[in-house]
């Protein structure tokens, strides 16, 4: 008796084609948890096992071991001490082995000094260094709007690299992308990790986080009033708005209630505190990151050109608050001053 | 399991079917093919024959016109991918061909900047028109209804509002639908997000209501033809002039589940309203959207068809409104 | 109201919610329903109300129609078959969409494409 075989292999073919399709999503392991109002669908969604592997990743190391102080201050023993001049002695060298270690761990000390002596200026990581140490105490001190008493470190952005993982240049769409698509296109139309794998612009930071281009898209009227903004204008803020959940590991409806999504009322108090945060990026960009461009040497610069920036992802990396929250201040409280010198945003004179 | 008549078991092949006779053609063009072939597989499921092809000088047109913008779209496409073929494939969904920026206004851009964008639009469109025509006028030679002709009428309707008549309204071209798989996506959301969530909009979920009905009429009726096929069910044009068995049976069964039927013609009208519909409401949505209305969930609470939620989190301020930032 | 809200805010709980594929079929189907609804009641009632006093066309103009203008007729009890599938699947693949979302994926939906771009012949 013959046996009609087409049909177990169709269904064979579709089981093993549905396995392979199975294979591209994640397992069943989800924690859901109510955002907003009952109803309104706001939640925050973790998979299980990426927020374990987000707990390893965001492990702060060691502190450095305490030292007594010496009595004696850091600009009294060493030379062109610009920045921590007040700090004690042995403080200050026990800042310097925690920097090499969130930074330069392989290379240690002679990433930024060179052999003619730890005072002299000839190696730009130093410069850059001193130019990052006055941006983390700025941080500290006058952006606890965004930063609250958690704070940063040299760490929260290296993590133990020289560079830290994410920065960005000028119309450059970066990771997979760089160098496939030549920087001066279409500005988007390419799935890269800063646009969280969409279509989207890619170049949101010229204009939101260098710029102060205008965020807010929506009518504050339901009849035409004036607001001239366009589609595509919306896709870069949109751009803009991927960027940032993509860094801090959440959703849109962390911050907004999308049924209105301009509304300020009733937002979870994220919002207002993403708020800050970008200010704080813009401030940081343009008063500390791009006037080192001449420090730097070409091959540290972008395509354009133009000096290494920061954004969402720089601090983040991927966690809703950096390092999970963890503050490593209590430990280095030299980065943290009462008062620094801030720096103001000023607005780029191109457009 | 009883047979259910979804796939056909015993096919029979007589000879072409050539069609109804047609009035003599001066050229080519004007003439019915008489090249066809049957797909066994298809006969399975419908019928088996593919072809005869009419012509036609409007059929002509729009093919060509349509290959024309097709062809401009893949170009585009492969010169943002540096002409490379592979990356062309992997990174197709993504590709787009897009509209010209805002500072254009409704003035010709550069073919690089939009350019391109607005001759594939203009080609589509001619493409698409020409083929309307093909439709109505094969119905009138074949001496039928016109019928779907303007059902199709409707589904222009929507395409001329997307990428003409809504564009030209607010002065910009640019509005217009980009040319790609997921940049016309994010040309949907970034809609409903510039414009306070589409939702709220009333054509909108008009819309949706009869896209619904639209798939729901569908599977009733097409369920409905199928379970009275053994009766000849699905020969409706005899079964509408000459009621036999199989429209009483599909009649009553609707009548005793949900208390009111339709008859084999009416099945159809209903149908054909729904369907016609959803395009035609929802043209008439996005025409109204940021020309009449720019933000549709305050129009929403301006007309008092917005809930309000109690207030869950503690009132935050806006900070750009902060004195001294 | 609060569907609508739902239904958005679990939309924006994937980043950008069209890109889930499955999502994706689903709107496919439910427009092709559409269309070809459209298309199966307008050729019947295209022959049974022909205009203009002319007499009730049959059912070989109504595939003669189709072959002329498209080159396929899929005959009367096809459409049937076809339009039931389509409104099916467009269904089907919308509980699929909803099911998937959260507790088979929690990223955002346009990440999920990254097992395409990521196929190591083309990285």
């Amino acid at each position: 008796m013959k046996i009609d075989l087409r049909l177990p292999i169709l269904f064979g073919v579709l089981a093993v084609l549905t396995g392979l399709i199975a294979l591209t999503f994640e397992a069943p392991y989800v924690t859901m948890s109510q955002w907003g109002y009952r109803g309104t669908g706001m939640a925050v969604v973790y998979n299980d096992k990426a927020i374990k592997a987000s707990e390893v990743a965001n492990l702060v190391p060691a502190a450095q071991d305490k030292v007594e102080k010496s009595g004696k201050k850091a600009r009294e023993v060493y030379e062109n001490v610009q920045v921590l001049g007040d700090l004690d002695e042995n403080e200050f060298n026990r800042l310097m082995a925690a920097i090499t270690e969130w930074v330069s761990p392989e290379q240690g000390c002679s990433y930024c000094h060179n052999e003619e002596g730890f005072a002299h200026d000839k190696m730009y990581q130093k410069v850059v260094a001193r130019s990052m140490l006055k941006m983390t105490q700025d941080i500290n001190a006058n952006w606890t709007s965004h930063v609250k008493a958690t704070g940063v470190t040299c760490y929260t952005c290296h993590r133990g690299n020289n560079v830290p993982a994410n920065i960005w240049f000028n119309n450059e769409p970066g990771g997979s992308m760089a160098g496939v698509i030549p920087p001066k296109t279409i500005g988007q139309n390419t799935p890269v990790k800063s646009v969280a794998y969409s279509s989207l612009p890619y170049d949101y930071g010229t204009s939101f986080l260098e710029n102060d281009a205008q965020i807010r898209v929506n009518s504050e009227t339901a009849l035409p009033g004036g607001n001239q903004t366009s589609l595509m204008r919306t896709e870069h803020t949109y751009g803009l708005m991927m960027h940032m959940s993509s860094s801090l590991g959440v959703n849109c409806t962390y911050c907004h209630n999308t049924r209105n999504i301009s509304q300020r009322e009733n937002n979870p108090p994220q919002w207002a505190n993403a708020w800050h945060g970008i200010r704080m990026v813009r401030t940081m960009n343009t008063g500390y990151l791009n006037p080192l461009k001449p420090v730097y040497p070409a091959t540290r610069l972008g395509a354009l050109g133009d000096a290494p920036k920061l954004n969402c992802a720089t601090c983040h990396n991927g966690a809703y608050k950096p390092l999970n929250g963890t503050s490593m201040i209590p430990d280095y409280p030299e980065l943290a001053p009462a008062t620094a010198t801030k720096v103001s945003y000023l607005p780029l004179k191109t457009n | 399991m009883a047979y259910q008549n979804i796939f056909t078991r015993v096919q029979v092949h007589g000879g072409p079917d050539l069609g109804m006779p047609q009035k003599p053609a001066f050229t080519v063009l004007g003439q019915r093919g008489s090249q066809t072939f049957d797909w066994h597989i298809l006969g399975r499921f419908g019928d088996a024959q593919v072809g005869p092809f009419y012509l036609g000088w409007t059929g002509v047109l729009s093919l060509i016109l349509g290959i024309f913008a097709f062809n401009i779209m893949g170009m585009n496409m492969l010169a943002q991918v540096n002409y490379d073929p592979v990356q062309f494939i992997r990174q197709l969904f993504w590709l787009s061909l897009d509209p010209p920026r805002p500072e254009y206004g409704l003035s010709f851009p550069p073919l690089n900047d939009g350019g391109w964008y607005m001759i594939a639009g203009f080609c589509l469109t001619a493409s698409i028109l020409l083929f309307w025509l093909r439709m109505y006028r094969r119905a009138i030679a074949l001496g039928m209804g016109t019928h779907i002709a303007w059902a199709f009428a409707a589904a222009i309707w929507l395409y001329l509002v997307l990428g003409f008549f809504r564009p030209l309204a607010m002065g910009s071209w640019s509005e217009a639908v980009p040319f790609g798989i997921f940049p016309h996506l994010d040309w949907t959301t970034a809609f409903s997000l510039r414009y306070g969530n589409l939702f709220y909009n009333p054509f909108h979920a008009l819309s949706i209501v009869f896209l619904y009905g639209s798939a729901l009429l569908f599977a009733m009726h097409a369920g409905t033809i199928l379970a009275v096929s053994r009766y000849g069910g699905e020969r409706e044009i005899e079964q509408i002039t000459d009621r036999g068995t199989a429209s009483e049976r599909a009649a009553l069964f609707w009548r005793w589940t949900m208390g009111f039927n339709g008859t084999m013609e009416s099945v159809h009208r209903w149908a054909w309203w729904f369907a016609v519909l959803t395009p035609i409401t929802g043209g008439i949505g996005i025409l109204l959207t940021g020309t009449v209305v720019d933000n549709w969930y305050l129009w929403a609470v301006k007309h008092g068809v917005a809930a309000q939620y109690p207030l869950v989190f503690p009132p935050v301020a806006d900070p750009a409104l902060a004195p001294g930032r | 109201m609060c569907i609508r809200d739902r239904v958005s805010n679990v939309g924006y709980q994937y980043l950008h919610f069209h890109y889930n594929p499955a999502h994706m079929l689903a709107v496919t189907f439910f427009f092709t329903t559409c269309l070809a609804l459209a298309l199966h009641a307008s050729l019947v009632l295209s022959a049974t109300n022909p205009g203009g006093g002319q007499t009730v066309k049959t059912p070989e103009h109504e595939n003669t129609f189709f072959r002329d203008t498209i080159g396929y007729s899929i005959g009367t009890l096809g459409v049937h078959r076809l339009g039931l599938l389509l409104a099916l699947n467009a269904v089907f693949w919308s509980a699929v969409c909803i099911v998937i979302s959260g507790p088979f994926w929690t990223r955002g939906w346009p990440e999920w494409w990254n097992w395409w771009l990521d196929l190591p012949f083309w990285r």
